[in-house]
């Protein structure tokens, strides 16, 4: 059997990965950290791993944080510092995945059951990605990402508050249903649904006086599936948002 | 390509290919404690090692992105203290901590559990256990509920920090506590915790599992398989990926012999219609069978299943059980070849059938007060062992074919496999390794067919290891069930008569159909036999029909039916209980089986054999009741309104609940095993059984059982286990039969050695000056002593048979069939906490007390009631397998088909209440199977405690606790 050939490069910088990409086209693939079932096809002959390139970064300042493709999901949760965040993220998965998976490999494959990403949902991230100077929402990425379009770049606005609900089958099941919400303005708290397939609209809302339920429930409007009927989401979800909030209020009041 | 590795702090320059992962570098290099559970999404962690220090998944990452970090893995731990004349560090303190707590059973995820703890030691030396909790989330666990690895980690980080060696026996930290009721001889090593004989080994990652063993020249197996539930195959062209580089063979249907079987790992006869072929131009389930490959690599195997083009006929499926039946369903099953079993009818999709009526039903309801029915639905649910399904096969120098399989049954696998494959059973070996669980599973016979045809065709070795994926589409899981129950009742509570219908799903094929819905039955509805007159004469119908549909087969699974029976019978229970006003401990007990009567199936049923009447003696149950309620608090929390309450927390409420069960031990005039003694030169001894060990601690049990006698310690037993080239027959490890079964066998052996050894000894007086009758020679420390103190070692009578004079080599052999099957019993006790706004149910406390009999190993047998509790946990609350109106299956890995983690389990007791059963060596039963009966009604109980949702369906899921509630 002839032995396969294949170039494997760690460049430094990411323009440098980017040079070899646009040298070797389709035939180069980028490898971003640990990621479920890693393959290499018969077509690819470039290998080109960034984990010399500082995409490891985890950096705050103004605007947020800007945290790099490259970082695990456990050092996403330990530079958050939110508590429900740490606990979205070890319903989803356990420790050794929290180590292995990057943020980029996780976003690749991640849905509307995820509790992590109703979180960052919540959180009102933003994401660079390999084919975009420009930020884009991650909603926005998560419905139109073309194949092969990368987050090398997570940005989340300097909230410091986050609260989380959900609901399964045991304790870290994955979610049938999940609200998430963080107050991301003076007059704005943002919320994100989860527990289906489906990566959910999130919504706002403006104060601590507005209970969301009808936005809510338009959220799962129809919301069926093999797990659960829209009409229990529906109606857990108000439950959920409502103790979330409260959360949200305790935590906000305690910031104060 | 070449990379380098740093790998236990020392540089390794390899080869691999691009695409290899870094488990199968590591793999291919002897790092074999890094192992595959077949996972796609990281979830079982089975592969665990170190990168710079933290835990990750090495099937995560290419070998290539390796470089230049720092891995670690368990063969950096430690080793055993004396290599020979080389002395060792010996084993971390890690390593001993589990060796010593009972946590290693089947030991596939060990080395994983024991590096994710040193990483979380050497950051944190005094974690909490949320903490050690959280370290393990990485790593699954099917055997041991965590318990004792949690235990082990604190006790070890505890000593790390300490460094002292502590007073204290460590094994005390981890002994449950044992209520003795019946008196029982003084022992030697039976009733003692005695240290796992193969702990250290699997502690270490040595390469002890099928897949460990790598053969030069060996082929990697995968099967293509059905997209559709019900088709005719009309055509298969192989052509291209016979063409594609690197593939050895590939065949279809119309390659290999056409040989109806079953996968049903059973004695011969099989009990069950044959039904199925390695491959048939007709597929019956999404996930069928359609073509095998062998190739050089997994990924070019894979690669020739995309190239292999396939046209369907699409046939009607059945999917939902109450259609199969029904006039004008689709035929499953119209090859001509099918061989029907007693009552099976392949024209209405029978696979089997059960009549069975003990004393007048019709009478009992007669004479009721009240009469109560209802309708139960038990979901089908997976094995989930660690390990998946695999076998390497290959051609000996004597052109025989070893297949190398983690079986639970490998005498009925050469026996089976022989006519599927064309060879005589002389020509056929089976050596069945270390086996990283199988809970039922592996009592099919379902891989082995596969790599022993591509051997054939190749003539090379073939390895198959089924994918995660695969276990779940393809295997085999336990029966769903719709359950109709009625019960008559008299107002005092008495049980006039009790009637139990079955519509049981088989699946696509009738394995085990027949014998896992009998048992669903008999160990359930057998518990109670109502009280006073009916107690002589108790009315009990049990009728089930057992019928095919385009799923996946249902098969095996621990507990073998009686988790199925359980659920309708206990739920009920608690309904009649609740509806009469009764005390549901009360009115169980009141109804129960009690010592010196007949468990009323011995005299109807025996899993398709003549029934035997049957007289039970040892029943516990009424102190495993009283021991139970004790240590679940019971009388202060059922009734009381306050405890039912959480403060400040209005949406929640605590529930508590009990289920009684009884189940089996062996199958009685069936079940048979065998066992070899053979001394050697320094008074130690071979002890060869065809008892297949598990993860379960039989072969340390037969090891005890044979020390026992022998007067020595389990350490000089080296047991071999087993290889039916070098073994004795056995069935296998199912029906929770190895202790009472095999042990047998091993006592009846031990005791032919014993009595020689005796007889020897005698010489060795008369040559001191004195005669001794052999029959007072007693075995003790390693000697035989005479009645006057004198002694001779074993060594020396060893020497003295082989060396010295009238040699011979002092051995024996034993098998044993057993009258009787001494039923277990157990109450399990559960509490509950329910958010009423959510349905989401949090399981806070199971309890179970257990009368196995005298209990051989303690702390093996807590590490069995725990696993087997954790399954039924799953069973209660979060496990069931769904399948859409096509048949496609909604569960495919560990991330939909959730099993429980370290960090989210309830609090887990064993507590053994022990009779003493004569029939069963050194009084002992079985405790196995038990511990997945009574899990998941009593969480229903606690529920329905909670709350008042009083849910049908098992499992007990957030929606359906919302709606009763609602409802």
């Amino acid at each position: 059997m002839n032995k396969r050939t294949i170039q494997y490069l760690r460049p430094e910088t990411l323009g440098a990965a980017l040079d070899i990409k646009r040298e070797f086209g389709d035939k180069a693939k980028f490898l971003f950290g640990g990621n479920f079932k890693p393959t290499v096809d018969d077509t690819i002959e470039v290998l080109i791993d960034l984990q010399n390139t500082p995409l490891d970064m985890f950096v705050w300042d103004d605007e947020g944080f800007h945290i790099g493709g490259l970082v695990s999901l456990r050092d996403l949760a330990e530079g958050l510092e939110l508590p429900d965040f740490d606990e979205a993220l070890s319903i989803e998965y356990g420790m050794n995945v929290r180590n292995s998976l990057s943020i980029t490999n996780y976003l690749a494959q991640a849905n509307g059951r995820s509790p992590i990403l109703s979180c960052l949902l919540a959180l009102d991230a933003e994401v660079f990605t390999l084919a975009d100077d420009e930020p884009m929402s991650l909603l926005e990425y998560l419905r139109n990402a073309k194949k092969d379009d990368f987050v090398i770049e997570l940005n989340i606005p300097g909230t410091d508050n986050l609260a989380f609900e959900s609901v399964g089958r045991s304790p870290k099941d994955l979610p049938i249903v999940c609200v998430a919400a963080s107050k991301v303005s003076e007059n704005e708290i943002c919320v994100a649904v989860g527990g289906t397939a489906e990566v959910k609209d999130s919504f706002t809302i403006a104060d601590f006086d507005d209970d969301g339920s009808a936005k809510i429930e338009a959220a799962f409007e129809g919301a069926t599936d093999g797990w659960a009927s829209a009409e229990y989401r529906q109606d857990v979800a108000k439950v959920l948002l409502s103790r979330v909030l409260q959360k949200l209020q305790l935590q906000t009041r305690n910031e104060e | 390509m070449k990379i380098t590795l740093l790998i236990n702090q020392k540089l390794y320059e390899t080869e691999i290919r691009p695409e290899e992962n870094l488990l199968s570098t590591l793999r291919r290099l002897g790092f074999l404690g890094a192992k595959s559970g077949g996972c796609v999404k990281g979830e079982c962690g089975a592969c665990t090692v170190l990168m710079d220090d933290a835990p990750i998944n090495s099937c995560m990452y290419l070998a290539l992105q390796a470089q230049g970090h720092q891995l670690t893995t368990i063969e950096s731990a430690g080793q055993h203290p004396k290599q020979g004349w080389k002395e060792t560090d010996g084993y971390s303190i890690l390593q001993q901590a589990f060796i010593e707590s009972g946590s290693v059973q089947c030991g596939y995820c060990t080395p994983a559990m024991i590096l994710a703890a040193k990483a979380l030691l050497d950051e944190n030396p005094d974690p909490s256990e949320e903490e050690v909790r959280d370290a393990l989330s990485g790593v699954l666990c099917r055997c041991t509920g965590y318990v004792k690895p949690v235990q082990a980690i604190l006790e070890a980080a505890e000593k790390m920090r300490n460094l002292t060696a502590s007073d204290v026996n460590p094994k005390d930290v981890y002994e449950p506590f044992v209520y003795q009721i019946d008196e029982r001889e003084e022992t030697q090593t039976i009733g003692k915790s005695e240290t796992k004989i193969d702990a250290a080994k699997l502690a270490q990652g040595k390469p002890a599992f099928t897949a460990d063993m790598q053969m030069p020249g060996q082929l990697y197996a995968k099967v293509l398989r059905s997209p559709y539930a019900h088709a005719w195959i009309k055509s298969i062209d192989a052509s291209a990926a016979k063409a594609l580089e690197g593939v050895a063979a590939v065949l279809t249907w119309e390659d290999i012999p056409r040989v109806v079987y079953s996968t049903a790992g059973q004695s011969d006869p099989i009990p069950g219609p044959l039904d199925m072929f390695s491959l048939d131009k007709k597929v019956r389930f999404v996930g069928d069978r359609v073509a095998m490959v062998a190739a050089e690599t997994p990924e070019i195997a894979e690669k020739a299943l995309t190239l292999i083009k396939v046209e369907y006929e699409e046939l009607p499926p059945i999917i939902d059980v109450r259609d199969s039946m029904k006039a004008g369903a689709a035929i499953i099953h119209d090859e001509p070849e099918y061989v029907d079993f007693a009552d099976s009818d392949r024209s209405i999709n029978l696979a089997a059938k059960i009549r069975i009526d003990i004393n007048d039903v019709e009478k009992g309801f007669a004479e009721a007060d009240q009469i109560f029915e209802q309708e139960y639905v038990v979901p089908k649910v997976q094995q989930a062992h660690i390990e998946p399904h695999v076998t390497l096969t290959y051609w000996d120098e004597d052109d025989r074919l070893v297949i190398r399989t983690s079986t639970q049954v490998p005498f009925h696998v050469r026996r089976m496999m022989a006519p599927v494959l064309g060879l005589p059973v002389k020509r056929i070996r089976v050596v069945k390794p270390r086996i990283g669980g199988g809970f039922g599973n592996k009592q099919e016979v379902l891989v082995e067919d596969v790599a022993g045809h591509l051997t054939i065709a190749t003539g090379r070795p073939v390895l198959y290891e089924m994918s995660r994926e695969e276990e779940f589409i393809a295997s085999r899981s336990r029966h769903p069930m719709r359950v109709r129950m009625k019960t008559g009742i008299k107002n005092d509570g008495t049980m006039t008569a009790n009637e139990m219908y079955c519509l049981s799903d088989t699946g696509a094929y009738g394995c085990h159909a027949l014998t896992v819905t009998g048992n669903t039955g008999q160990k359930s509805m057998g518990l109670y036999v109502g009280d006073g007159e009916y107690r002589e004469k108790p009315n009990i119908r049990f009728y089930a029909d057992i019928v095919y549909t385009n799923t996946p087969p249902s098969g095996a699974y621990r507990g073998y039916g009686v988790p199925q029976g359980y659920w309708p019978l206990d739920r009920h229970f608690e309904h009649i209980a609740r509806a009469i006003g009764m005390d549901p401990i009360e009115f169980r007990m009141k109804n129960a089986l009690r010592s010196g009567e007949y468990q009323p199936f011995s005299t109807a049923w025996n899993e398709g054999r003549e029934p035997v009447p049957e007289i039970i003696h040892t029943v516990g149950l009424d102190d495993c009741v009283k021991q139970g309620k004790l240590a679940i608090g019971w009388d202060e929390k059922f009734g009381n309104e306050e405890w039912h309450m959480v403060p400040g927390k209005p949406h929640l409420r605590r529930g508590i609940g009990v289920t009684t069960c009884m189940q089996g031990t062996a199958i009685p005039y069936l079940d048979m095993g065998g066992a070899q003694i053979k001394i050697n030169d320094d008074g130690s001894f071979n002890l060869q059984v065809g008892a297949t060990d598990l993860g379960t601690g039989s072969d340390t049990v037969l090891a005890q059982i044979a020390s026992e006698v022998l007067g020595v310690t389990v350490d000089d037993i080296i047991v071999t286990s087993s290889d039916t080239d070098m073994t004795p027959f056995d069935v296998g490890a199912y029906a929770s039969s190895t202790t009472y079964i095999s042990g047998t066998a091993v006592l009846r052996a031990a005791e032919k050695v014993a009595k020689r050894i005796k007889e020897r000894a005698t010489l060795f007086f008369t040559d001191r000056g004195f005669d001794v009758p052999a029959e007072e020679v007693v075995l003790k420390e390693k000697h035989a002593f005479a009645p006057n103190g004198e002694k001779v070692s074993l060594a020396e009578i060893a020497l003295d048979s082989l060396h010295w004079r009238n040699q011979e080599q002092i051995m024996a052999s034993a098998s044993y069939v057993a009258p009787n099957s001494p039923p277990p019993f157990a109450a399990q006790f559960a509490t509950v906490l329910v958010d009423i706004e959510t349905g989401q149910v949090t399981v806070e406390d199971l309890i179970m007390a257990v009368d196995g009999g005298v209990i051989i190993n303690p702390i093996a047998a807590s590490g069995q009631i725990e696993g087997g509790v954790a399954q039924a946990l799953g069973y209660g609350v979060s496990e069931e397998m769904v399948y859409d109106e096509r048949g496609i299956p909604r569960e495919s890995n560990f991330a939909d088909y959730h099993i429980f983690r370290a960090d989210e389990m309830p609090n887990l007791e064993a507590i053994f209440v022990e009779t003493y059963e004569k029939t069963g060596p050194f009084g002992a039963k079985a405790v196995a199977e038990i511990p997945l009966d009574g899990a998941a009604p009593a969480i229903g109980n606690a529920v329905l405690d909670a709350c008042g949702a009083d849910l049908l369906d098992n499992p007990v899921t957030p929606e359906k606790i919302w709606r009763a509630l609602r409802n």
